[in-house]
Formats: C-alpha cells, sequence, structure tokens
C-alpha cells in the first residue's frame, strides 16, 4: 500500500507516465492523431496490428482496433476533449466490450526537450465524471490545473 | 503455442469486475483522505482518535470517513457508544491493479512508438523537415 500511496501523493490519484523521444513534438504529434501512423504503433505488441479511425476535433471520436493473427479484436474508442497541435491532447477512453470499465481519461502532452527530442506525459485518470466527485474540494479540473502546474 | 505476455494485459483491461473504483479513486484524489487512511494502516482507531491530528471539525472528518466508507475503502463499526475504523484492504488492492495494469499497458505502448520512429525514420512521411538520409 505505501508504494500506492507515495504514487497517489505525487499525482492525486492519477497515473502518470513520462518519457522522452527522439523526434520533434510535430512528428510525435502526427504518430499520435494519424490513423496510418497509428495503425502501426498503437497496439502493445510487436505481433499486433491497428485499424484506426479518427475524426481529429473536439468533440470527434476515434476508434482503434488491436489485434494479432491469434487473439482480438480488442476495441477502444472515445471522443476527443481537447486538442492542442504539437502540445496536448487530451481524450477519454472506454473498451468496447461487455462488462468494460467505465470510461476514464487520458491525457497526452508533447513537452520540447533541446531541438529534436521531446518528452510525452501521458496521465490516465480513472474517474471523469463530475457527479461522482464527493466533497474534496478541488474537482477533477483542479487536479489538472495542479498536474499542470506540476509538469511546467 | 506461442504466449503472448500482453495478451492478459488486454484481456484484463476489457474485463472489468470493481465498478466502484471511481468512488476509490476519486475518493483518494483527496489528501486528508490519503491522510486517514495512511494512519489507519495496520491499525484500528475511534473516530475521536482519527480526527485528532486533523484542525478540522468532527462533522467535517465525519464527512471524509463517509466518502471512504462508500467507496469501500474504510468500515465502521459501533462498539457501544465508540465508533471503530478500519481499512478494507481490497479496494486499494483493487486500485493498485489498476494502476498496475495502465501503467505496464502505455509503457508497452511506449515502446511500440519508440520502435516505429526508429522503423519509419528512413520512410520520409512527414512534411517536416527532416534529413531523409539520416540512418542512425
Amino acid at each position: 500500500m505505501n508504494q500506492l500511496m507515495t504514487h497517489l501523493e505525487k499525482t492525486g490519484a492519477s497515473l502518470v507516465i513520462r518519457q522522452i523521444f527522439p523526434a520533434t513534438p510535430e512528428r510525435l504529434f502526427a504518430a499520435w492523431t494519424n490513423p496510418e501512423q497509428m495503425n502501426a504503433w498503437f497496439h502493445p505488441g510487436g505481433q499486433m496490428k491497428s485499424i484506426t479511425a479518427v475524426n481529429l476535433t473536439v468533440g470527434g471520436h476515434y476508434r482503434i482496433e488491436m489485434r494479432s493473427e491469434k487473439s482480438g479484436p480488442y476495441v477502444v474508442q472515445g471522443v476527443y476533449r481537447e486538442i492542442i497541435p504539437n502540445k496536448k491532447l487530451v481524450f477519454t477512453w472506454r473498451w468496447v466490450a461487455e462488462d468494460a470499465e467505465p470510461e476514464t481519461l487520458v491525457t497526452v502532452d508533447f513537452i520540447p526537450v533541446g531541438a529534436a527530442e521531446t518528452e510525452i506525459v501521458l496521465t490516465h485518470d480513472h474517474f471523469i465524471q463530475a457527479e461522482e466527485r464527493d466533497n474534496h474540494g478541488e474537482g477533477w479540473q483542479g487536479t489538472f490545473v495542479q498536474l499542470a502546474a506540476h509538469l511546467t | 503455442m506461442t504466449k503472448y505476455p500482453f495478451w492478459p494485459i488486454l484481456n484484463d483491461m476489457v474485463k472489468y469486475q470493481p465498478k466502484s473504483l471511481d468512488a476509490v479513486f476519486s475518493a483518494l484524489a483527496d489528501p486528508t483522505r490519503r491522510a486517514i487512511v495512511e494512519q489507519l494502516s495496520g491499525q484500528e482507531l475511534s473516530v475521536s482518535e482519527l480526527a485528532e491530528p486533523f484542525s478540522m471539525s468532527l462533522p467535517a472528518i465525519s464527512r471524509h470517513l463517509r466518502v471512504l466508507e462508500h467507496a469501500g475503502l474504510l468500515v465502521q463499526e459501533r462498539d457501544g457508544r465508540i465508533r471503530h475504523c478500519h481499512l478494507d484492504p481490497e479496494p486499494m488492492q483493487a486500485a493498485a491493479a489498476w494502476l498496475a495494469k495502465y501503467t505496464q499497458f502505455w509503457q508497452d505502448q511506449f515502446d511500440s512508438l519508440s520502435a516505429f520512429l526508429q522503423t519509419a525514420q528512413t520512410q520520409p512521411q512527414e512534411k517536416e523537415h527532416e534529413p531523409t538520409d539520416d540512418s542512425s
């Protein structure tokens, strides 16, 4: 439990993963939003392929089917909440399956590092429904403001 | 038959049991409630013992306790006039499991993205300025 509590202390109940990539923010943003490129990499394994549809506007949908020769498809879809080209993507995340978990929220920040590298900071929030919030004062918008401050 | 190590991750994610993880994460998003949970780690305390370290009214603490109880994190039991609180470990374990699953999933995605960036490097696809004979 200590590890979990330490993590939550730092992130306010979000999952945050960061990594630096040898590519510009423009290149990475294209990788995250261009369906042909997403087909090539947006799946957690080399034997898999993806089929991606993207309507890259706020309120627009995306849908990704991931499969391999032997298994799948695993389908995830959602709606774009925020799009700042080459800087930020925010989208809902929902598996299309019986008994799938409720919708969650993913935020991807593209932060330039030097001339040719980019740090991607990915935040995955489990709860996004405003009505689920209790009196914890901040609300998840507040969590995002905190997180943004934490990042800069 | 080859075992694909990532299948359990995807299988786990599309088939999901506790509907209440929303309540668990929203409960744990508050620092006072996290502090309460940490206090209760490995022990049982009465409500007044719990409230003592906080400069907060008892009704305010009780509100936090209700949120934790609603999330299944905390159990209150009445012993005569005293209410005792202890943790239920299951929701914490479920929350930790969710974080672990998605940490693994996104790390695998990042690995896939890294590999893609390398293989795509020799194919000029985008319109930004990249050396087309870059082979490193």
